[in-house]
């Protein structure tokens, strides 16, 4: 089968899991005998987005150059249907895009085609998170669109009044999601997928009524890539966060509460985490930096547990599972796909989100038992290996979906 | 021609300084890096090779009624007198800090290594704020207009039996 990809968003080197997730899916279903062909947006000016050089990637592939002035809901889908129907694909697999995603959607409907999803894309205009003043949104632009439209314009602000948009905001504006007809052409876009691919169950029920066909695909890893060190026993023991940790969503003040907790007990572990700079942290805590893929899979070596404190629903939760992979315990809130990765009392430990107390008590367990943390570690790294790698996760799951292309 | 040019990085969180000064080592191999980052910023081996001069950059707490520390810092880096001062975004911020900073050249260095000149003179960097801020609230009242008048029409969805399903 010829399988175009079209993208509106892919960087390589990845800048984010989304793209990862673009590059193995690709790499992988050529592995397994399909024609694949990337097509992906780049715009020349974007504030975060570094493009691509196609040679550098082990499929073919063709990067369409848009400026300010191109990059909109007309010329954006009018490159991707002429650069796609030269290539004549039997099926159309729509990756990563945020609001001008339903437009070249629309563009390419005559072929058969599956779209993923990364977060919660459709069901957010405000910021894709479905999670607003600290709690998970109980609504979705899907069914409430008049209140998540006013929603998203509050949040998108300060971004149109200073007219200095970041990539959700620009697409935002360009595709005139605001519109009241926006949400007419997402449904019609998503009514006519043969698949729709998510991450995790509780994205899946969210499309309950706008498509019957709803695969739950995890993420991966390069599980060959990570090796497991056996960690000397040595003091102080590290607790490791990795990720983007800045951000508040991740949840570092859960884990800076249940760490502060947790030295009343005891002082023999400090906590890492992948942040530039930390001015006022609080003592025993460490700012890495930001690392390489290299580097960090060094950190992982160096810790002894890893946490994943994320307060909003993570759609799927790489960094527990690179963390599993290297052979470390992994303490995670239980939300979105993270309560999925992550085996309560087997890998690691769930706990509520943000409960900084249960955290402290699961992290007093693993520092105070190594025979423990050793036993969830090697069980993590079974369940990496069986379940996250990369050529595993594409030959589970794909050739059932792709099967919805040719019926 | 870029012998003895003088070329500052401003940072911005996460891994851009360390790209943005492997950037202009390559496009600028003569010129003399800088690279303006907080006290306790945790500097990578590839940023200490790169950038020759190091300057903290530490505006201190200022007020509007108490703008002392911050002019001491504008001072601070207008007597630096940069042939090229980089920031790694355009936010109003930093356009301005470039503006009073008065290199003879500033620019935005984008992730995909397009430099896009912003103006060096504080002048020239207000009359750019203003300009694109009476845009966005033009914009932004055309917008809200449209959300506030306007109703979206609901498509027909029977979610009972594909919820149950869903569920399954």
């Amino acid at each position: 089968m010829r399988i175009a990809f079209a993208d509106l968003l892919f960087s390589w080197p990845p800048q984010g899991g989304a793209d990862a997730d673009v590059f193995h899916t690709c790499r992988e279903i050529q592995a397994i005998g399909h024609d694949v062909h990337l097509f992906a947006a780049h715009h020349i000016k974007s504030r975060e987005r570094t493009g691509f050089d196609p040679a550098a990637l082990p499929f073919p592939s063709t990067r369409l150059d848009f400026d300010d002035a191109a990059m909109n809901r007309k010329h954006v889908p009018a490159r991707f249907r002429e650069a796609v129907d030269a290539w004549r694909p039997d099926a159309v697999f729509f990756a990563f895009g945020y609001f001008l995603k339903p437009y070249v959607m629309e563009a390419l409907a005559q072929y058969p085609s599956i779209a993923r999803f990364y977060a919660y894309e459709p069901f957010c205009p405000r910021d894709l998170r479905r999670f607003k003043d600290g709690d998970p949104c109980p609504f979705d632009y899907l069914r409430t669109p008049d209140l998540c439209r006013r929603c998203a314009l509050k949040s998108l602000a300060p971004e149109i009044r200073s007219w200095r948009f970041l990539a959700w905001g620009r697409d935002y504006w360009a595709a005139r999601a605001f519109m009241p007809g926006y949400h007419a052409r997402l449904v019609a876009a998503l009514r006519n997928c043969r698949a729709v691919v998510v991450y995790n169950e509780m994205t899946r029920r969210l499309f309950a009524g706008f498509n019957e066909n709803v695969f739950v695909v995890p993420g991966g890893v390069e599980a060959g890539k990570y090796t497991v060190c056996n960690k000397p026993e040595s003091r102080p023991m590290v607790v490791l966060m990795t990720g983007r940790v800045e951000d508040p969503v991740k949840g570092l003040d859960c884990l800076v509460r249940a760490a502060v907790r947790l030295r009343r007990l005891r002082d023999d572990f400090e906590v890492w985490v992948t942040r530039s700079d930390w001015p006022d942290a609080p003592p025993g805590f460490k700012a890495t930096g930001w690392l390489t893929p290299e580097a960090l899979r060094d950190l992982y070596g160096q810790a002894d547990i890893c946490i994943v404190p994320s307060i909003w629903d993570e759609p799927f939760g790489m960094a527990a599972v690179e963390a599993m992979v290297a052979g470390r315990p992994v303490c995670a809130s239980r939300v979105g796909g993270l309560q999925e990765i992550v085996v309560d009392g087997e890998t690691g430990f769930l706990f509520d989100r943000e409960d900084d107390a249960t955290l402290a008590d699961c992290m007093n367990r693993l520092l105070d038992d190594a025979a423990l943390r050793k036993r969830m570690g090697m069980a993590g790294r079974a369940r990496a290996e069986s379940e996250y790698d990369w050529p595993r996760i594409v030959a589970s799951h794909y050739p059932r979906i792709l099967e919805r292309l040719s019926s | 021609m870029s012998a003895g040019r003088r070329i500052a990085v401003y940072w911005s969180p996460g891994r851009s300084l360390e790209s943005a000064l492997e950037t202009m080592a390559q496009c600028e191999p003569d010129a003399r890096l800088c690279a303006i980052v907080p006290p306790a910023y945790p500097l990578s081996e590839s940023e200490r090779l790169l950038a020759r001069d190091f300057i903290h950059a530490d505006e201190g707490r200022y007020t509007f009624r108490h703008p002392w520390p911050l002019l001491r810092w504008m001072r601070r880096l207008r007597r630096e007198r940069f042939d090229l001062l980089i920031v790694l975004f355009d936010s109003p911020r930093l356009i301005a800090m470039a503006g009073a900073a008065r290199p003879r050249k500033a620019a935005c260095l984008l992730p995909n290594r397009v430099l896009l000149t912003v103006p060096a003179s504080l002048p020239g960097a207000m009359a750019l704020l203003l300009a694109r801020r009476l845009k966005g609230f033009c914009v932004y009242a055309l917008i809200g207009l449209t959300i506030h008048l306007s109703k979206t029409r609901l498509p027909a969805i029977d979610e009972t039996d594909r919820i149950r399903k869903f569920s399954e």
